[in-house]
């Protein structure tokens, strides 16, 4: 008669080694699925350190920290920095209204990433003083209070007229048709933590109408709880904490990750850091 | 002996197709994040491309500024550019686009060598205008005789025809030298020679430095910048010359533009002029900045409007020379400057002032001067 089926022993040795050959599997496949998913919040990490890559050189390179009357950098520590954000660029079309403190600019063209906005904008105005020479010239500081639209420049071109505030030295007696005007606006950015425990780098601007700050928007993000350094350097490469001296910003930045599964089985974040060092290109040149 | 296939029931099959599904999908996801992230790479040294050929072209343009095209362009006009960076990194367009008559926006996009990325950047200059002040008609170092139906003044009066200048300035002095001691005037009187007030000047501060240094330049920085070599001559026939489509044709060595029809197509060509040897001039017309390392000698009514600097002797003879602008004369070893025959030397701010800007170099503001456009 012949034997048919499988002793005990062939079966729990076959259940033994398939429990092994399935564990094994298994193992391979979990580690796999937690390096994928670590990979993947690596590459959006990496994504979002290089959105501050792509962002904050843009907006530093153009600061001019060395200004007399009062530098753009308006506040300034290692979490965050205050500053004065350039937005526009327009250019007069006649010579100032000194009395009233009225300049007319072309409506087009204007350069920039907005128009001006009085709620938010103050300027700068190009002082040239002298033709001849360059070391008089000058930037009038003033704010933006009234604009209003109409066809004031030569040939009936559209026109902006600006009404200025607290007018700065040297004085609009100093500008000329055609001056360059630079709309600005002044920014905070600044590591926050949301509802939820994270942390971000936020931006928000400084409403001059009513003396406050608006709400806080996210820029990039997540970070970590110290995922936004700001170390602020002079001229000859020294730490300085003087905004008028600073010529050159470095700016750390470190992403975090949601909680993943470690490759030891662990819980815990990955993080990403990315150090850039951003040269203020405005800066008084002689 | 016939195998029964449908007896063998086993999941081997099963689990590695299983498996393989699985750790397919896992390879492909890991493939798939490689590629994201190079791309993300990719892009992110794109756009270091494209920021580097748009600050590149914007820098290259104002180092090496074309002021003979650029600073001839009317305000509201501008003037493009174009071209690859080295090693073809990436490459550039723009514009220089004059908002005033001191100041441009130069606007440069760039793009990545592949084009795939663009960056704007902008910046703003401004001439930077030699620093010559001139506190007379003729400024002399040395020896000066004057004589004949020549007349040096240093009232100030606009070229007939010319636009764009400024009001005129008060009077300067005809003439000032270092040493009243040296100065002949052959005329019955001075005013029969000399206009302006006062008609003769001293200062003391004359030197070969203050005759030869202007502001942030010298003279060889000036002769650097020249557009037109000169031999020693002589030279007639100076004046403007027009090529058959209407262009002024500024590779003619004599051809100095057209002072006397500031409209024409040569109106506005002012170059800069340049003899090393010293140079003889015998008549035309022509106008920018002489500067003569020598001795520079006119007859035949030769006329000049603009900025003439000589580091030897100024003689006009005979119907002598024109200049409506300014003169200065310097050499160490002056023995005399000689203005006989009819000459006239005539102040001029608004021929200075448009020699000197129509042949000026720029310079990024000192400040402010640099925008993001992106």
């Amino acid at each position: 008669m012949k034997n048919k089926g499988f002793t005990i022993i062939e079966v729990l040795v076959a259940l033994v080694i398939f429990a092994v050959v399935s564990g094994s599997i298994y193992q391979i496949l979990i580690q796999n699925e937690r390096t994928y998913r670590q990979q993947a919040e690596r590459v959006t990490i990496n994504s979002n350190v290089r959105t501050a890559l792509a962002i904050l050189p843009g907006e530093l390179r153009e600061l001019n920290a060395s200004d007399a009357l009062q530098s753009d950098i308006v506040g300034m520590s290692s979490d965050f920095i205050q500053y004065k954000a350039m937005r526009n660029l327009y250019f007069l079309c006649q010579d100032p209204d000194v009395g009233p403190g009225d300049i007319t600019v072309w409506a087009n063209p204007w350069y920039g990433t907005r128009a001006m906005d009085s709620d938010l904008d103050s300027v700068f105005v190009f002082a040239d003083g002298s033709e001849a020479s360059r070391n008089d010239d000058r930037w009038v500081h003033a704010g933006a209070k009234q604009l209003s639209t109409g066809t004031d420049c030569p040939g009936g071109a559209a026109s902006l007229e600006i009404r200025l505030q607290g007018i700065s030295a040297p004085g609009l007696a100093a500008v000329r048709n055609g001056a360059p005007v630079r709309g600005y606006e002044v920014v905070q950015l600044s590591l926050y933590e949301d509802a939820l425990g994270d942390y971000w780098l936020g931006r928000n601007s400084w409403r001059k109408g009513g003396s406050n700050w608006t709400a806080i928007e996210p820029l990039l993000g997540p970070l970590s709880a110290t995922g936004l350094q700001f170390t602020y350097y002079d001229t000859l490469g020294v730490v300085t904490a003087v905004p008028r001296d600073v010529a050159r910003i470095g700016v750390t930045v470190e992403g975090e990750s949601n909680m993943v599964r470690t490759s030891s089985g662990g819980v815990g974040t990955i993080t990403v850091d990315l150090v850039t060092s951003i040269a203020l290109r405005n800066n008084v040149r002689f | 002996m016939k195998t029964n296939y449908s007896d063998e029931r086993g999941v081997a099959l099963i689990i590695a197709i299983f498996a393989l599904v699985v750790v397919g999908a896992l390879v492909t996801g890991s493939f798939f994040l490689g590629m994201q992230e190079q791309q993300v790479g990719r892009n992110t040294l794109q756009m270091e491309q494209a920021i580097s050929a748009a600050d590149g072209g914007a820098q290259f343009v104002v180092a090496d500024w074309d002021a003979a095209s650029y600073n001839q362009t009317a305000v509201g006009d501008s003037v493009t550019f174009e071209g690859w960076l080295t090693w073809n990194n990436g490459w550039y367009r723009g514009s220089a686009f004059r908002v005033s008559e001191q100041v441009f926006l130069v606007r440069s996009e760039g793009f990545s060598a592949d084009s795939t990325a663009r960056q704007e950047v902008g910046m703003l200059v401004r001439l930077k205008p030699f620093d010559i002040v001139f506190s007379a008609a003729l400024k002399v170092q040395g020896a000066t005789r004057i004589g004949g139906n020549s007349f040096i003044d240093g009232n100030d009066t606009q070229p007939p025809g010319w636009a764009d200048c400024d009001s005129t300035v008060a009077p300067l002095a005809g003439l000032t030298v270092d040493d009243s001691s040296l100065v002949d005037i052959q005329c019955a009187t001075e005013s029969d020679c000399l206009g302006g007030s006062p008609l003769v000047s001293v200062d003391t501060t004359i030197s070969d430095s203050s005759m030869t240094t202007f502001g942030e330049l010298n003279f060889d920085d000036l002769a650097a910048m020249a557009n037109k070599t000169l031999g020693t001559g002589p030279y007639n026939g100076v004046g403007p010359v027009v090529d058959g489509s209407g262009e002024c044709s500024t590779s003619l060595l004599l051809n100095w533009g057209d002072p006397l029809d500031p409209t024409a197509a040569c109106g506005t060509y002012f170059p800069i002029l340049y003899a090393p040897n010293g140079t003889k001039l015998t008549g035309g017309v022509g106008q920018g900045i002489l500067l003569v390392d020598g001795n520079l000698e006119v007859q035949g009514g030769f006329e000049f409007y603009g900025l003439v600097i000589i580091t030897g002797i100024l003689k006009t003879a005979g119907t002598g020379g024109h200049f409506r602008g300014g003169v200065m004369a310097a050499n160490v070893n002056l023995d005399q400057n000689t203005i006989l025959g009819n000459a006239l030397v005539s102040y001029s701010s608004c021929a200075v002032q448009q020699s000197l800007n129509s042949t000026a170099p720029v310079a990024q503001m000192r400040e402010r001067g640099w925008l993001n456009l992106n």
